[in-house]
This record gives structure tokens, C-alpha cells and sequence, in this order.
């Protein structure tokens, strides 16, 4: 693979880009702007901190990293949610091409095949347990991981945040 | 001529003892001179009563020969021209990296972490803990050279003009030998004095984080004894060499070297005197020490920046190391690969996190944080590798691997598993061979140890570059 630009088009051959590219599941115009999460995304997951990020690649907007830990738990489980902003859903699609390059999994499952659903396109993690998902609503791609030591189910929190964006 | 020779004897030592008492010498100057008193006014009443020559002679010539010794030591301990005068020093403030442009013969630049930096002078008044006193020495650079440090001195009352001043301790730095300090107006004159570090041990116990103290002392204009000044405590890091980018020595830059890294990184590589030594001691602690986890679902990076680009989260993986937060354990190989090359090269090791490519077939491998071989839960597989690279990257070029370890006995695509670490192992050492390579593999190999013997896993599985916008694999500690 000679070049980041195979590499890419292969990635996208991977992940079935030209099968969901550019396609929503609501109004084709529709985008969403200025996009922030709320401080209690979930009953009882508080916010402990967002940070803008500044680099997110040339077609992003703004990218916010939020991380949420559960009230009870002393901080042992955490979710960090990447927040990206694209002028476009096109734009948020390849976007989403550019955080799964990034990524040592060869391929990573379609959400509806491990239970779960979010977003116009959604990828999931393998497994029981979704510990991760990655999925685009209009022009936003939001990337939600387990980060704590204790590792949890962020389900919930992308119903949550998918509600949002919808 | 022995009765007058008695006489000027006894009188000399009288006007020597008077002299010694005026000067206030050290008690033992005046005992001294005052038994030399009373042994010359016996000896001249023997003179005058007992009438044997000889005796007369050896008696008063030792005499003599005592008088004489004691007025060469009196010149030397009590600097007849001196006055005696109380006064009291402070250090009011230590400056190690006195030359931000070299670090030949000084400390380098440094700051403490992304918002904080390194004021100069690194100690003052005040300033009770060692780490609020950092200071960082590179081996290579300083070697043969002249160090110093530079310290500014009170002393009161104003009127005082010199004292002498030293300081015992100071551990890896040494001590440092007295040398008489000029005051004017109650100020050192110059302002900062240049201390040699005469009796450093920089460079001979290799890499090194050491709280040091210096116990500063003086002395007065014509006193003899050594008065305590303040005790100042120091961090000192010794690395290898001048750090190498992302870290830099342009003064203000957030690139300087945090010590909130050196803090790791010179424990961790402790006494190693050479960069494979430091750069895999570095791997082996991220790996086994820290309590990291490989992403076993995505392989997914966390601590740098979208599209595994310019920025290294290095904030939040020092929370993570200070207190287990920042953004967690769980890791993939560009995380491991940019934490190894940013604590390694603020050592001076010259490495960059750079890829292999691309969707190679693994066999089984020992993730970091996982208890044995096994393949990730998506299957045995990498769409890309990222390791700690030397040189250029090449095929050939010698890698540290802190988030897998491969199978290392002769047979790596078999069970049973010997799990290595590899440290310094080159990426090939079988460019071009023809697949599949036959068994016993001997060679010390990496890519075929972590890949599938066939055309999907070594045949695919080549040296490539950094990630665009990586700043060539030495990305940005924020």
C-alpha cells in the first residue's frame, strides 16, 4: 500500500463507504450547529470536564472532548465522547473515514449487528458489551469510549446524546 | 648569652600571647602560646639556677623552634591584618541554567509541565521543597566542560565587604569549595557569584533524579570557624543527552522538557548510561508498570490527537500516571509508540512513532495489559502497527515495542509462546526472504515474529512513514 491515499481507499472498501455515504436517515438538508452535551447526558453520569480540541483534520469545524465519569462509582467508570463538527454530512462521513484509518481494527461491526443503533451510520465495538461506538448524525460524528478503569456498557449514552442530535 | 637569650624568649612569647588574645584566635592558637609562656619563664629560671650549658642549649633551641612554628601558624589561621567582625550571610537565590543557549556548562532549559514553566533563578529565598528547584544536566554535553552555578549572597551588617562562603552536600552537583564572595551595600558584587562544581559526579552513575541539598556556610572577615548559612534543596535530573524533538531548548517554548516527565522518565531509566539502555528501560516500564491496557475492541488511540496527529496528550497521561485518571488505561500501539519515543527522547534517545502497513495478518501476540498470547476481538489482525522507531524508519532500523510482545523462541507462528519484549530488535532482519521462512527462525527479527508466515501477514506488513501531521512521529507534547 504505497500511500496514505490507498490506504484510505482501502479503509473505505472496508467499511462499505460508498454504501452509506452522504445518505440520513431524517431531512437530507437537515444539520446541526454549535453542538454541546449537556452536563447529565444520562441520570447519573455527571460531566467532569470538556476540552476543545484543536485539531481535527481540514474538514472539521470543532472537535470538543468531553468526559462523563457515574456519580457512584468513585470515578471508575468513565466515558470519553469525542464531539465532531463538520460543515456537511458528506464531510462528516469522510470525517468518520478519518477516525476509523486511525484505528488498529481491520474492520469494525455495523451497530444493528450487535444490537444497538444510533445515528445514520453507526460502527460498533466486537463483543458482547459495547465498550465503544462511533457514529454520524447529519454533519456531527460522535465517538463514545469507556475509559475507566472499570469497563462499561456506553450505550445508554449514545441513545442519549443520538436524541440530541436527532 | 644563654641568660639573655632565656629573656628574649620569654618576652617574645609574652608579646605573642597578647597579640593572639587581641586577634581572638582559635582557642587552641592561645593555649598553645600560653604554654609556651610558662615553659620559657622555666626555662629561664633554669638558666638561672642550674648551671649544665648543654641542657641550657637543646632546651632554649626547642623553645625557640616552638616560637617559630607557632608565629608561621598564627600568620596563616589569623591574618594579622584582619579585623574580626560579626556578620551573618543568606542565599538569597541559585541560578543552574545561567546560558540559555548552551549546555556545555550549565543546566538546561526546562519548565514544569505544559502551563507551567521554570522561572530563573530556579531557587530562591523561600523555596523550601526540591521540586521547586528543578534542574536537568545533559552527560554528553557537559562532559570535559567547566560546570557552574551562579548564586546571589546577603550579608549583613551592610559595612561587610567579603566573606568566605562554601557549601558541603549537594549530592550528584557536590560540594562546593569555598571561595571568598565581595559584598557591596549588603548585596554580592556581582550580584550572581560563579560557583565551579568542582566535585560533581554528573555522567558517572548514568541517568539519574536526585533531591539534593546544600548546606551553606561562611566566614566572617577574621573569624576562623565555619558558621551554617540556609540549607537549599534541589531536584536535579541527569539525562543523556540534550533532549531531542518534540522537546527543545528555545527559551519560552512549551517544548521545553517538562520535569513532570522527567520525573518518569529518569526513574524509570535510572543509571542507564546509554540510549538503547534508556530507550528499553522506558519500553519495558510502559509495558509492564503502569497498568496499561490494549484496546481490544478497536484498537483506537486516546492520549493523541484526531487522526493520530500532531498533539500528544501528555497532560492527561501524566494525570493518568500521577493518579490514574487523565484518559485512562486502555491504549492502542500510537499511544504506546508516542509515550515510549517522548519519554525516551526527553532523555536524549533520538526516536519517532512511525508505522507499519497494512491489514496483515498477525499471529498470535501478548497485548500489553493482557494476560497471555492471543489475537484482538476482532480478529488476528492490524490495519496499521505503530512502534517506537530508530533511524530512519526503515526496513532494517531497529524498533521498541512497549504494546505487544512477540513469540521470541524459533518457532513464532506455534504454540507454545515465549513472550519477548522487543527492545531494539530490527523491524527485519529478513528483508526479501522467500515465503514462508523456513523453521528454526533464529534471527533477531520483529516482523516476523508478530506477523503470519505468508503473503497476508509478512509479505503485507512493511515499514511505511509516521502519520501525516505527526510532526514526523514526535508529536507535540499539550
Amino acid at each position: 500500500m504505497a500511500t496514505q491515499d490507498d490506504y484510505r481507499e482501502a479503509v473505505k472498501a472496508r467499511y462499505e463507504f460508498s454504501a452509506w455515504s452522504g445518505r440520513v436517515k431524517g431531512d437530507p438538508d437537515a444539520t446541526r450547529k454549535d453542538v454541546k452535551l449537556p452536563e447529565t447526558p444520562v441520570e447519573g453520569w455527571i460531566l467532569e470536564r470538556v476540552d476543545p480540541i484543536g485539531e481535527g483534520g481540514e474538514r472539521v469545524e470543532a472537535v470538543d472532548r468531553y468526559l462523563f465519569r457515574r456519580r457512584e462509582t468513585d470515578g471508575r467508570e468513565r466515558v470519553m465522547v469525542r464531539l465532531y463538527q463538520y460543515p456537511t454530512v458528506l464531510a462528516a462521513h469522510e470525517g468518520l473515514i478519518d477516525v476509523v484509518m486511525t484505528f488498529m481494527a481491520t474492520s469494525l461491526p455495523r451497530c444493528a449487528s450487535v444490537g444497538t443503533e444510533a445515528g445514520d451510520v453507526c460502527f460498533g465495538s466486537p463483543g458482547d458489551v459495547q465498550t465503544g461506538t462511533l457514529f454520524a448524525r447529519y454533519n456531527v460524528l460522535v465517538q463514545v469510549e469507556s475509559i475507566g478503569a472499570d469497563v462499561v456498557s456506553v450505550s445508554s449514552l449514545v441513545q442519549a446524546i443520538d436524541a440530541l442530535l436527532a | 648569652m644563654y641568660l639573655i637569650w632565656a629573656v628574649i624568649l620569654v618576652i617574645v612569647s609574652i608579646m605573642c600571647w597578647q597579640i593572639a588574645r587581641k586577634k581572638k584566635c582559635a582557642p587552641w592558637i592561645i593555649w598553645w602560646i600560653q604554654i609556651l609562656v610558662v615553659l620559657t619563664i622555666l626555662a629561664l629560671i633554669l638558666v638561672l639556677v642550674w648551671g649544665s650549658p648543654l641542657a641550657h642549649f637543646w632546651l632554649l633551641l626547642v623553645l625557640t623552634i616552638l616560637l617559630i612554628v607557632w608565629v608561621v601558624v598564627y600568620l596563616k589561621v589569623c591574618h594579622p591584618h584582619d579585623e574580626v567582625v560579626a556578620c551573618s550571610v543568606s542565599v538569597e537565590a541559585i541560578q543552574f541554567n545561567h546560558n540559555t543557549s548552551s549546555a556545555t556548562g550549565d543546566a538546561l532549559t526546562i519548565r514544569k509541565n505544559f502551563t507551567t514553566p521554570v522561572t530563573l533563578p530556579e531557587w530562591e529565598a523561600g523555596d523550601t521543597q526540591p521540586e521547586e528547584s528543578p534542574a536537568a544536566y545533559a552527560i554528553l554535553e557537559t562532559t570535559g566542560n567547566t560546570v557552574t552555578v551562579k548564586v546571589k549572597f546577603s550579608i549583613t551588617p551592610g559595612t561587610v565587604t567579603s566573606a568566605e562562603i562554601r557549601a558541603d552536600g549537594g549530592g550528584v552537583l557536590g560540594a562546593l569549595d569555598a571561595q571568598t564572595v565581595q559584598f557591596a551595600g549588603g548585596v554580592s558584587t556581582p550580584e550572581f557569584v560563579t560557583f565551579e562544581l568542582k566535585n560533581h559526579t554528573i555522567g558517572t552513575g548514568g541517568i539519574l533524579r536526585e533531591d539534593i541539598t546544600w548546606q551553606w556556610k561562611y566566614r566572617c572577615p577574621g573569624q576562623t570557624a565555619w558558621q551554617d548559612a540556609d540549607a537549599t534543596r534541589h531536584r536535579i535530573y541527569i539525562v543523556l543527552e540534550t533532549p531531542k524533538s518534540p522537546w527543545d531548548q528555545t527559551v519560552g517554548s512549551t517544548n521545553n522538557p517538562w520535569t513532570d516527565v522527567l520525573d518518569y522518565s529518569c526513574v524509570w531509566a535510572n543509571g542507564q548510561a546509554t540510549v538503547v539502555g534508556a530507550a528499553g528501560a522506558v519500553t519495558q516500564n510502559v509495558n509492564a508498570s503502569i497498568g496499561l491496557t490494549y484496546d481490544m475492541n478497536f484498537g483506537a488511540s486516546k492520549y493523541t490527537s484526531p487522526g493520530n496527529g500532531l498533539n500528544f496528550y501528555c497532560t492527561q497521561f501524566i494525570d493518568y500516571l500521577d493518579n490514574g485518571t487523565g484518559l485512562g488505561n486502555v491504549v492502542n500501539c500510537t499511544d504506546c509508540g508516542t509515550i515510549v519515543t517522548t519519554f525516551s527522547n526527553v532523555l536524549g534517545c533520538d526516536l519517532h512513532a512511525s508505522r507499519m502497513q497494512a491489514f496483515f495478518d498477525l499471529t498470535p501476540i501478548k497485548a500489553i495489559g493482557q494476560a497471555g498470547f492471543g489475537c484482538p476481538n476482532w480478529g488476528c489482525g492490524f490495519s496499521y502497527h505503530e512502534v517506537a522507531w530508530t533511524g530512519a524508519g526503515g526496513q532494517t532500523d531497529p524498533i521498541f515495542d512497549a504494546c505487544l510482545e512477540v513469540d521470541g523462541d524459533t518457532d513464532p507462528w506455534v504454540a507454545p509462546h515465549t513472550a519477548q519484549l522487543p527492545l531494539n530488535v530490527p523491524f527485519t532482519a529478513l528483508p526479501g526472504a522467500p515465503l514462508p521462512i523456513p523453521t528454526p527462525l533464529n534471527a533477531n527479527t520483529y516482523r516476523e515474529r508478530l506477523c503470519t508466515n505468508n503473503a497476508g501477514g509478512i509479505g503485507s506488513c512493511n515499514a511505511t512513514s509516521p502519520w501525516p501531521n505527526s510532526n514526523n512521529g514526535r508529536r507535540i507534547p499539550t
